[in-house]
């Protein structure tokens, strides 16, 4: 069903470009609004459905200057989502009191006996939990969000061949992260 | 472990996590997989727009529609509310609605139309009252001197025809009193340049003011109704006339006419 939606908005996106807005911006948040959700929360980004709102609210004003069709929406949209991750990290670190702490959301914590617990209570950023921020990123974006090295190099302002190093360590990283847990799980 | 992941599309995302495995050369271990595909299953949520995101999808057409055509029930008032808004009035809708809309043209065009006569009785009248008023001798020699200047001044920048165009209601009671001069009967319709004919035998002075100041005259632009009241004996811009019966309405005292070249 979500195939034949996508479809659907795609064509709708070749057949109309150029027409009215609104009817592109319907299709771009039908598309990828989910990826999007789940791109934040693979971040740990407080409260990610508003935050994915004003994504698309960022997004809407230049629906006008875009280029390259659906794939070329899908790039602007993650390149806000991208911005807006980074924004929310930054206002973490200058007033680290003033947020709550969420261990949930705390990307930062290493994986022990309380985050396999909590593996299925909703939260994701424990998916991706001890790696560094580049490879947690790299991973986001070419898993979650489905973005294409090209892509991923563009919003990450890398070259191509450096986004697939950073894929590859980070995958083994990763390896070697649900090894760890896995071994723990065991023991 | 997995339930939600690969629940929707299955086959797409496990299609592209080997192909991720496969690029970056990693066995498949069963464990990383799975927390890919568990990495994947978070886009498989789709949020629900907010009031703001919602808005921004309506298309714009819905946003400023005029309202579909429906003869039967589409009422006069609100197609006309309708139609200065969106500026757009769709062909099928005009048919049903032509009729409402000639009515109240019709009505205005009426409208107009009273208004235009009671105000042309209105003027009438008071040039009949002006007319009652310059019957008294008295006015009658200043008037008449206004009278003249005004005729010769029309009859300079008019032309030949220029007693023609004045003999319309309007301009007449733009000097009350001037108009008819001697005639004291009912002088609507006595235009300005008769009277020179009549009041020249009752003027004393005929030819020198309006020859003396015939083209140099610069009349104002009169409006109406208007009195002649400076230096006018007898006649305070009230309601007198030589015969001592009150006009039909009473005048109205409005400021002096400024003509230079004529001294009551």
């Amino acid at each position: 069903m979500l195939d034949t939606l996508a479809e659907e908005d795609i064509d709708t996106f070749a057949d109309t470009a150029g027409a009215d807005p609104a009817v592109l911006f319907g299709a771009v948040y039908r598309t990828f609004s989910g990826a999007v959700l789940g791109y934040l929360k693979a971040r740990g980004v407080d409260d990610p459905e508003a935050v994915t709102q004003d994504v698309f609210l960022a997004f809407f004003p230049k629906i006008g200057e875009l280029t390259g069709g659906l794939q070329g929406a899908k790039s602007l949209v993650f390149s806000i989502a991208h911005a807006r991750m980074v924004d929310y990290y930054r206002r973490v670190e200058r007033r680290p009191d003033f947020t709550p702490y969420d261990p949930l959301q705390d990307g930062r914590s290493t994986a022990s006996a309380e985050d396999h617990a909590l593996e299925n209570s909703g939260g994701a950023a424990h998916l991706l939990a001890g790696l560094t921020d580049e490879h947690r990123e790299v991973l986001a974006l070419r898993v979650v969000a489905d973005l294409s090295i090209e892509q991923v190099a563009g919003i990450m302002g890398k070259s191509q061949g450096a986004i697939k190093q950073l894929q590859r360590r980070a995958l083994q990283n990763l390896k070697d992260q649900t090894l760890r847990r896995n071994q723990a799980d065991h023991e | 472990m997995s339930d939600t992941a690969g629940s929707r599309n299955g086959s797409r995302d496990d299609a592209s996590v080997d192909r991720l495995l496969l690029e970056a050369g990693l066995d498949d271990d069963g464990g990383l997989r799975n927390v890919l595909l568990e990495l994947q299953g978070l886009a498989a949520e789709r949020p629900m727009p907010s009031d703001a995101v919602a808005a921004l999808m309506r298309p714009a057409v819905t946003r400023t529609a005029v309202p579909t055509p429906a003869p039967s029930h589409v009422a006069a008032t609100r197609h006309l509310a309708v139609v200065p808004a969106t500026g757009v009035m769709p062909a099928t809708t005009v048919v049903p609605e032509f009729a409402a809309t000639d009515d109240l043209a019709a009505r205005r065009r009426a409208k107009h139309r009273i208004t235009l006569t009671t105000l042309s009785v209105t003027i009438s009248l008071a040039a009949g009252g002006a007319v009652a008023v310059a019957s008294d001798q008295g006015i009658r020699d200043t008037i008449g001197q206004v009278n003249h200047a005004v005729t010769s001044f029309v009859s300079t920048v008019g032309g030949g025809p220029a007693p023609a165009p004045v003999e319309t209601p309007a301009p007449v009671p733009g000097q009350p009193g001037v108009p008819a001069v001697g005639p004291t009967g009912p002088a609507v319709t006595v235009p300005v340049p008769a009277a020179p004919g009549s009041g020249s035998s009752q003027s004393t002075q005929p030819a020198p003011t309006p020859s003396g100041s015939g083209p140099a005259v610069p009349l104002p632009d009169l409006p109406l109704p208007e009195n002649v009241t400076p230096g006018v004996p007898g006649v305070p811009g009230g309601p007198l006339n030589g015969e001592g019966q009150p006009p039909a309405l009473p005048l109205p005292p409005t400021p002096p006419v400024p003509l230079p070249g004529i001294h009551p």
